[in-house]
């Protein structure tokens, strides 16, 4: 197999993100440049990570990728992306592809609605919300019917909700607050510095489905502040790692996501709070092994198994490496996995959610131009 | 330890219970008499369970109880327990003392303030409640500004809320919604399928948020459990997962576990029992629970142990203990007015789910 081969503009934080992967899994993907238009950045670049730089989009292109990775602010993100499409090279766009829905709709009609976008959205492939997508999906949950997530911000906590409610484009009535607290600031040595930080919970009402939206931004920066998910369905539900359902004799049941990880600390949690319970027998060398992640386990069933093991990697990256290589697939004439129209729907319902709890009234999220 | 001689009005479900608990407490706990109207319900209830019983009030009285617990319908209760009063003795009622507002307002008003009054509110009582209340007010996770509490419905999880954010009797704004969805719900070998009607709500006190969610599958299927998140500005419980910080700032992980004197394995023991004691039904399972521990600390001891009683009866238990001792001078332990506020503010967010707009809780008699 050789590595999928990309190109990216951009040189930013998640930018390196996927240098980075291109050094743990040489195998699987390899940067064929990278263009960075300021000459002083782009010399940091290539001596700090010894990829191939170059200054301008023909140049890139030159270098035959496969695809081309936009990870630029917002702003010029939509810009590139056309002008990559008007050139016919397939583009992978950060999250969010456009910075308002404006700037949404106008990428989706002049793209030839969207054809041969994706958008890096790596929320939904890291393992833990992987599986509970894949429970979700395998029917013991029945139909789902409601989902809480918090765990992400705006259109990321949004593309979660919405593949754990298996909802599309549908209209949705949105009720939303903010609430303001104190918190002290653990990762600031020796100050404990208290902050305040506000946190926007959100009611998104389908009329047969249910998403609750809650958000606070230490979630993302201190352990003093979990993940919390949970996904209903008339069969059972999932809280956290815990599933119970009901089995085929309707006899209620309790299994947990169990994550394997080598070179584990079974009682260490990971990155997202998820208690990491591995009990690590099965790995009798695990613990000389490189730290990776193999897969997550709901009784005698392997519901994920990472494609990357035994790679080095943070569940984001790992959510990355997913969208790379369905990204790859899909430029061979594979399935659409995170498409345009997407990525458009969970940034419009994010911002929805802001304006709702701006003004503090319901906002009906209407279908737009991607919905049909 | 003195024993402790309570009367009863009422032989329904409630009422059992607190006849289980003085069965399963004998050294604690001594029935004077049970008050039941219907003398063929009397009669039954004398024989089950080996009880004296009685059929006017004031054969009760004469029974000479030091409190009598109030178990009747919602209607009936604040007529008894106003009686009660009239005639000096202190009342433990059941939840919620009087059906609506107008009547909680009168009730408050006709006992001199709810003077000789505690309400017997248990599910704030449960070990695992408790121990969440106890670990938020020892101040290891800051000062406390939010708390969402799926558990309970109405007023038992409004007092949940309310003690685990530390609110008294504070104005409260409030949104709420209801959303309906199907269930399966299982109980002994039938299925049944069901619409339900799950309750969500926001309670904003500006500087504290609470956050009340309940389907009533809650309390009869194994596939719905209870969570409930408390956050202060150094920690949070999630379940009995708590994160805070120890003096240097590093972040803390531990667990609130159970320690029951049943298992080969005291580990395995409080592995399993963590998961089932966040399931509602668990709570009507006798035990053998010897108490709550945090890391190194123990959180809660449970005083009756080694009775065997479920969760729900340790509460029940504790109620009545609480009673003893505010009979004998104590302090109260969630007096008339506490019950109701819960019961109030429940009905506020059946108001804000009714009129689909936000409503304000204010204040009430019973709050200065």
């Amino acid at each position: 197999m050789s590595p999928v081969r990309f190109g990216m503009i951009g040189g930013g934080s998640r930018a390196s993100g996927y240098v980075h992967l291109t050094k743990i899994l040489p195998e699987r993907f390899a940067l064929s440049s990278v263009l960075i238009r300021n000459p002083e950045k782009r010399g940091a670049v290539a001596q700090r990570f010894d990829v191939p730089v170059c200054g301008d989009l023909d140049s890139l292109l030159a270098s035959k990728p496969q695809f081309v990775v936009v990870s630029v602010p917002r702003a010029v993100a939509p810009d590139l992306t056309k002008e990559l499409r008007r050139r016919d090279v397939p583009v992978l766009s950060e999250t969010p592809p456009a910075p308002d829905l404006e700037g949404l709709i106008a990428l989706y009609r002049q793209t030839d609605s969207g054809r041969m976008v994706q958008v890096s959205e790596q929320f939904h492939l890291m393992p833990m919300h992987n599986a509970r997508v894949a429970v979700v999906r395998s029917g013991m949950l029945g139909t789902a019917t409601e989902a809480q997530v918090s765990c992400a911000h705006g259109y990321h906590g949004v593309s979660l909700l919405r593949r754990l409610l298996e909802v599309s484009f549908e209209p949705v009535t949105i009720t939303a607050r903010r609430f303001n607290a104190p918190i002290v600031n653990p990762n600031i040595e020796d100050a404990l510095k208290e902050e305040q930080e506000y946190q926007t919970l959100a009611w998104l009402d389908y009329g047969n489905k249910l998403g609750v939206f809650d958000f606070t931004r230490s979630q993302y920066f201190t352990r003093l502040r979990s993940a919390r998910i949970l996904v209903r369905g008339d069969l059972g539900e999932i809280s956290g790692t815990t599933v119970r359902y009901l089995n085929n004799e309707l006899k209620p049941m309790i299994a947990e996501l169990i994550r394997h990880d080598s070179g584990d600390d079974p009682r260490l949690k990971d990155r997202w709070g998820n208690r990491v319970t591995s009990e690590t027998t099965e790995f009798a060398w695990g613990w000389m092994e490189q730290r990776s992640h193999k897969g997550i386990t709901l009784g005698d069933e392997w519901i994920y198994v990472n494609p990357f093991f035994p790679g080095h990697m943070s569940d984001d990256e790992v959510g990355i490496a997913h969208c790379l290589q369905l990204m790859a697939e899909y430029v061979d004439g594979g399935p659409s996995f995170y498409s345009l129209a997407e990525a458009a729907q969970d940034h419009y319902l994010g911002m929805m959610i802001d304006k709702a709890a701006e003004t503090g009234v319901p906002v009906l999220a209407e279908p737009q131009v991607w919905s049909c | 330890m003195t024993q402790t001689r309570f009367a009863v009005i009422g032989g329904g479900r409630r009422a059992l219970q607190f006849l289980r608990v003085a069965r399963q407490l004998p050294d604690l706990f001594a029935v004077s008499s049970v008050f039941v109207r219907d003398p063929e319900k009397r009669e039954k209830l004398a024989q089950e369970w080996k009880v004296p019983t009685c059929g006017t009030l004031d054969d009760l009285l004469t029974s000479k109880p030091e409190f009598v617990v109030v178990c009747v319908s919602w209607d009936a209760a604040p007529v008894l327990i106003k009686e009660l009063f009239d005639r000096g003795m202190p009342a433990l009622s059941e939840t919620p003392p009087a059906p609506n507002l107008e009547g909680l307002i009168q009730l408050y008003q006709q006992t001199e303030r709810g003077r000789m009054v505690q309400v017997s509110e248990q599910c704030h009582l449960r070990p695992m409640h408790l121990a969440r209340t106890l670990t938020a007010q020892s101040g290891l996770l800051g000062s406390i500004a939010e708390a969402q509490v799926s558990a309970f419905h109405g007023y038992h999880g409004v007092s949940i809320m309310r003690k685990l954010l530390g609110v008294g009797f504070e104005p409260v704004k409030i949104v709420a919604r209801t959303f309906v969805s199907p269930v399966t719900a299982v109980e002994e070998s039938s299925e049944r399928r069901a619409e339900e009607c799950q309750t969500l709500s926001w309670l904003d006190y500006g500087d504290r948020l609470g956050v009340f969610d309940f389907a009533s599958s809650q309390y009869f299927t194994r596939i719905r459990a209870s969570r409930v998140l408390v956050r202060g500005d150094r920690g949070e419980i999630d379940t009995t997962t708590v994160r805070y910080m120890e003096q240097n700032a590093a972040p803390v992980t531990a667990e609130l576990a159970r320690h029951e004197a049943v298992s080969d394995s005291d580990t395995e023991d409080c592995r399993r029992s963590v998961v089932a004691s966040e399931r509602h039904g668990a709570a009507h399972e006798p035990r053998l629970l010897k108490g709550i521990a945090l890391g190194d600390k123990w959180i809660f001891r449970n005083p009756f142990f080694p009775a065997s009683l479920s969760d729900d009866q340790v509460a029940v238990a504790t109620c009545l203990q609480g009673m003893a001792e505010y009979v004998g001078g104590g302090p109260g332990f969630y007096s008339l007015a506490e019950a109701a506020q819960d019961h109030y503010l429940g009905m506020m967010i059946d108001k804000a789910v009714e009129t689909g707009m936000p409503v304000l809780a204010e204040p009430q008699i019973w709050s200065s």
